[in-house]
């Protein structure tokens, strides 16, 4: 009885902490059988696009998570990027605005990454500021009008696609095997690993931890630009507002694919599940008519369940 | 010694004399800056940010975080406008306004007392509730502006003349004295200083922790309601990016993002000061927008000050180290 | 090329007001397992550091096989020979057992080759005489296997020498039975071990020399078989043996609290006893075998989930410290820094906390009754600072230790557990400790003593309960109270 008491323990932390996915794999089998546009080719088409776009910015916040932080700053990046890539495409054309929106988002991230890092700030303090103060900067410079482009280079690009596939999900693809085979089978990769499971055993094992902890805001600094940047091929334009959930969406579908805020373990390809897990549940909410504010409404409650769910698993394990 | 701690007073109150400097400047060129009646408005528009701000303040000092408060805002004062206009009493309607703001408290409080969360988890778990609760907030009106039903009485007054002035300095006042001279404060350092440390010396943590949260929901509830009141409608985004300027108001006035130490009456001092400081830079003509950015940047100055001072402090006291 | 493969020359390192290392001159010959021993605070660690790379030495010379050596940092250290294996491991629980060995050190060129790392590791683990499976993550291991893992990391890195920091202190007897062979083998390959330990029967069975730091400084050095346990013990305490501990004057009374069929989780199983009024119960067993699991459950830090404790005979529910410092128990935890004291704050606010209800007139805390109560325990306990507004961050360990004591007296309350109330702190300090502990017995507080130094236990203790794996093995008293007894009780 007594030694059948840890694996049963171990079977309940199973549990909870698939709870959510299970949860949400059972959601999507129960659409499928109720409602007939959910499970068409149009709307699996749909769904990838809408995904692609956050699940760019999601991959590299899981290697924020990993490290051991977080980021709020994301969002406002994405939103300053988009307004960035859009003047830029009206003014030095598409090769120059994708190059300048980001260096530039890498040089928001960079700086996150030195307070971090460097001055040792509390990350959410950090990110707080930053995020409040681009998002300002991207109101600033468009004096809050939404902003389009004509570019034809970059409507060219945007009508790219592989049968119903356009070049979002593409680059999407990209940039998952780019950042599998980075935490895998870089020296880079493994060092964030080692910081975000003991920061002073990495330290001592002289792992450059510093630069571990400030390399991953500055990666996810420019993937939200990349992300804006996509944004931007598809909808053609720019605006200060947009994107103003996406760090909140980064951080849930990491946590729902199975990186522990703890940090230390969980990887990218996870939070590919936990981007097309979020991606389905919100296009089923659409799909049956559920309103933006009640939208809303849930993805609070989505993240709030999955933190409180992955601090009570951290805890689990522990004894 | 009288240089060093003039030293310690530039190093400990930078933020401030730099801000303090630019209201000089403001001054200086604008002659209708520094007139009585010009503060006392400054004084008006602060007191909501500042009675929110105090709420903030436990929560940092007793080392957590509350990111909810912008959303509560919004969500009393839509819940006091809604119930005035169906006819409610007014004193009901107001404490209905407050309620819902000490709810949002004790679910945040619950919520990070089970899991034993640090800030980092208590900021995630109130950034989740911020959406929760703005969404909420949303869902009576459609997101659209409801206009109040006032006529004068107990609920108009709460936000006219120098009464959100005087509840803000009230506030504040009782607040530092519960801080600073009993038993409830001390806990609240210690747990703040070292929750675990707290947890070994027989101190009830959950309890404490979920009366800070608790408070900051009750003073942004308080906080949303006197908003209204002065505006007689409520908008249900009016408490959208609150959570900056309470969060700048509270470091500003210098209370450390680490816990266990800070002063309810520094927050005060903070709150006025980034209301003067706005007020200079809308006569100097510069946008909301601009303000927003000049914003990030000082919360930023202000933790990055407080964190090197702190560092250097440490290393004066390893050189001072004489008794090991 | 001499027969030394380490010296120390004249290593002096200084911190801020105090001397840790004077002058220590240590000569280690190649292929010897060396110990090295002393009393918490004698220099050990600090030595150690200072071999490892973590502090630079003020003054003084390393020279390895004859050529002088500037270490920097612990990575630096092993690269250049000389691995240490901490007590609490450097390893990383998430990651695989083979990415902790060549951690920071990838294999491959510019691609990470995991089936050379994990061949390699394989290969590692097998030299030791070991066969698991390297790509478990490591917080899965036993600490056993940790240690093995760290003993492959420093293979990895061709050590010449190894340091082990009390490489027994978390093993059964059985493990140290199977570790003893592997650095018997680890020697035959021409490996040099410094061996840290106090544990004098260790240094009998498996080293060859003995070195002895007292007050940071070398008080002696010998060939193990040319010594005795006396000389060493002589040679670590600087007086005779006698005076290490003060007699036990008190006779137990009656049960104050009673312990029945207690369980928690996996740690804590069917645990039962009783404490009696004055008496001192000591609870002796290897880290890890639920003894601080213990206290906190009885405290009700981390409340039990079978059983029922009775104090003074009356059954009570403990669920939170609160509830468990309102039926009169009081806890001295074994980590200060971590859970005893919030050291940024002043000696008065640390010491009041515990029963501010004390120190206070309708809703206030008065200022005045704080400093009464702050300098009387200054005194009692002879707590060196120089006010009583001092942070405590300025206070050395022992005064530390002596404030977290002050707290739980000030605290009034009759049961108290004392997790190992004496490590970190010097011998005088010590002694001052113990005799506070007879004071408090005589005056009819009941104490419960958690300690990994067995001779303290043994000294100090009325009684002794052995823990393993959670369970309570077995009682001594009297003439049974003997190292070796408690020993054989944690047999598997």
């Amino acid at each position: 009885m007594i030694k059948s008491l840890p694996s049963r323990k171990r079977v309940v932390t199973f549990i909870i902490e698939n709870a959510v996915s299970v949860f949400l794999v059972g959601f999507v089998i129960f659409m499928v059988f109720t409602k007939r546009s959910f499970s068409t080719w149009d709307n699996i088409v749909n769904i990838i696009n809408e995904s692609s776009i956050y699940g760019i910015a999601a991959c590299a916040m899981t290697v924020v998570v990993i490290s051991g932080e977080f980021d709020l700053s994301a969002s406002s990046i994405f939103g300053w990027s988009t307004v960035l890539f859009t003047i830029c495409c009206n003014t030095i054309g598409v090769l120059g605005a994708f190059i300048v929106t980001l260096l530039c988002g890498a040089l928001f991230g960079a700086f996150n990454g030195f307070l971090v890092a460097k001055v040792k700030m509390p990350a959410f303090v950090v990110t707080l500021g930053t995020m409040i103060a681009i998002r300002g900067l991207a109101y600033v410079v468009t004096k809050a009008q939404p902003i389009n482009t004509n570019n034809p280079t970059l409507k060219a690009i945007s009508q790219i696609h592989i049968g119903d596939i356009s070049i979002i999900p593409m680059v999407y693809l990209a940039v998952i095997i780019l950042f599998v085979w980075f935490l895998r089978y870089t020296k880079f990769g493994r060092d964030i690993y080692a910081t975000g499971g003991n920061y002073e055993v990495a330290r001592l094992s002289g792992i450059n931890v510093v630069f571990s902890k400030f390399i991953v805001f500055t990666m996810l600094g420019a993937a939200a630009a990349l992300a804006a940047i996509m944004y931007g091929v598809r909808i053609k334009a720019g605006w200060a507002p947009y994107g103003q959930d996406l760090s909140l969406h980064c951080i849930t579908a990491t946590i729902i694919g199975g990186t522990s805020m703890l940090g230390g373990n969980g990887g990218v390809h996870k939070t590919v599940i936990g981007v097309i897990l979020l991606a389905v549940l919100f296009n089923a909410l659409t799909l049956l008519g559920v309103s933006g504010s009640m939208q809303k409404f849930i993805r609070g409650l989505v993240l709030i369940t999955v933190i409180m769910l992955d601090a009570v698993v951290a805890k689990r394990k522990k004894e | 010694m009288n240089q060093k701690r003039f030293i310690d007073v530039v190093r400990n109150n930078g933020i401030i004399l730099v801000i303090l400097l630019l209201i000089i400047v403001t001054g200086i060129i604008e002659r209708n800056f520094l007139t009585f009646n010009n503060l006392l408005n400054v004084l008006r528009q602060v007191a909501v940010v500042g009675i929110v701000a105090c709420g903030m303040t436990y929560c940092i000092i007793g080392g957590a975080f509350d990111l909810s408060v912008g959303s509560v805002v919004s969500l009393a004062g839509v819940i006091t406008i809604l119930n005035i206009n169906a006819g409610v009493n007014e004193y009901i309607a107001v404490l209905y306004g407050l309620m819902a703001g000490v709810g949002v408290g004790v679910i945040n409080g619950v919520l990070i007392s089970l899991i034993d969360g640090r800030s980092g988890e208590a900021f995630i778990v109130t950034y989740g509730m911020q959406v929760v609760v703005a969404s909420i907030a949303l869902f009576p009106s459609n997101g659209l502006f409801i206009a109040g039903r006032v006529s004068e009485g107990f609920f108009k007054s709460l936000g006219q003349g120098v009464m959100p002035i005087i509840i803000f300095l009230g506030i504040a006042a009782i607040m530092e004295f519960s801080l600073k001279k009993t038993k409830y404060g001390r806990v609240m350092c210690f747990i703040g200083g070292n929750m675990d440390v707290a947890k070994m010396s027989g101190i009830n943590i959950k309890l404490n922790r979920i009366s800070y949260f608790a408070i900051s929901g009750l003073l942004a509830g308080l906080g949303g309601v006197v908003l209204c009141s002065r505006v007689t409608s409520s908008n249900p985004t009016a408490g959208l990016n609150y959570e900056m300027d309470v969060i700048a108001a509270v470091v500003v006035g210098g209370t450390e993002m680490s816990g266990g130490s800070g002063s309810v009456m520094r927050t005060v001092i903070g709150a006025v000061i980034m209301g003067v400081m706005s007020n200079a830079l809308n006569i100097l003509g510069i946008t909301a927008y601009h303000q927003q950015v000049v914003k990030g940047i000082i919360i930023l100055i202000a933790v990055a000050m407080d964190i090197l001072n702190k560092q250097l402090k440490l290393k004066e006291m390893a050189h001072d180290k004489v008794f090991a | 090329m001499n027969d030394y493969v380490l010296e120390m020359n004249g290593i002096t390192k200084v911190f801020p007001g105090v001397v840790a290392l004077d002058d220590v001159t240590l000569k280690v010959k190649r292929g010897v397992i060396h110990a090295l021993i002393g009393e918490n605070g004698a220099g050990k660690s600090t030595l150690m550091k200072v071999l490892n790379g973590v502090y630079t030495q003020t003054s003084g010379s390393l020279i390895l096989e004859g050529k002088e050596l500037e270490l920097h940092g612990v990575r630096d250290a092993q690269e250049k020979g000389i691995s240490t294996i901490f007590q609490e491991f450097n390893l990383i629980n998430s990651l695989s057992v083979a990415e902790n060995i060549f951690l920071g050190r990838y294999l491959g060129k510019g691609h990470i080759d995991w089936k050379k790392i994990n061949a390699n590791a394989k290969k590692l683990i097998e030299s030791l005489g070991f066969n698991f499976d390297v790509t478990k993550p490591v917080g899965r291991l036993s600490t056993a296997e940790k240690q093995l893992v760290e003993i492959a990391k420093a293979l990895s890195y061709q050590a010449k020498i190894i340091v082990m920091d009390e490489p027994t202190s978390s093993l059964t007897k059985n493990e140290i039975e199977i570790f003893f062979p592997i650095i018997k083998k680890l020697k035959e390959d021409g490996i040099t071990i410094i061996y840290i330990s106090h544990k004098l029967d260790e240094i009998f069975q498996i080293c060859d020399m003995v070195s002895v730091l007292r007050d940071g400084k070398l008080v002696g050095e010998s060939f193990v078989k040319d010594t005795s346990r006396e000389k060493i013990i002589e040679m670590m305490v600087g007086r005779a043996m006698d005076a290490e501990y003060p007699p036990r004057t008190v006779k137990p009374g009656e049960t104050v609290l009673s312990v029945k069929n207690l369980s928690r989780g996996s740690t804590l199983n069917n645990i039962s006893f009783d404490l009696r009024q004055g008496e001192i119960l000591g609870i002796a067993g290897l880290v890890g075998a639920g003894r601080t699991e213990l206290a906190e459950a009885i405290f009700g830090a981390d409340p039990l989930d079978k059983g029922s404790i009775e104090i003074y005979g009356k059954p009570v529910s403990i669920r939170s410290t609160r509830e468990g410092k309102m039926n009169s128990i009081g806890m001295v935890t074994e980590d200060r820094k971590e859970t005893g004291l919030v050291l940024d704050t002043t000696v008065t606010k640390n010491i009041t906390i515990t029963k501010l209800d004390a120190v206070k007139k309708g809703p206030i805390i008065r200022k005045g009754m704080e400093a009464k109560v702050a300098n009387e325990y200054v005194e009692k306990l002879n707590i060196r600072t120089p006010s009583i507004y001092q942070t405590l961050l300025n206070l050395s360990g022992g005064n530390q230790q002596k404030v977290v004591l002050a707290k739980w007296l000030f605290s009034d309350v009759e049961i108290m557990i004392f997790d190992e109330p004496t490590r970190g702190i010097d011998i005088g300090a010590k002694y001052e400790i113990y005799c506070l502990m007879n004071t408090l017995t005589e005056q009819g507080k009941s104490i419960i003593m958690i300690s990994s130094e067995l001779p303290e236990v043994l000294s100090m203790s009325d009684r002794l309960l052995v823990m393993h794996k959670g369970e309570i093995k077995g009682e001594l008293t009297g003439q049974d109270m003997t190292g070796d007894k408690v020993m054989e009780l944690v047999i598997e």
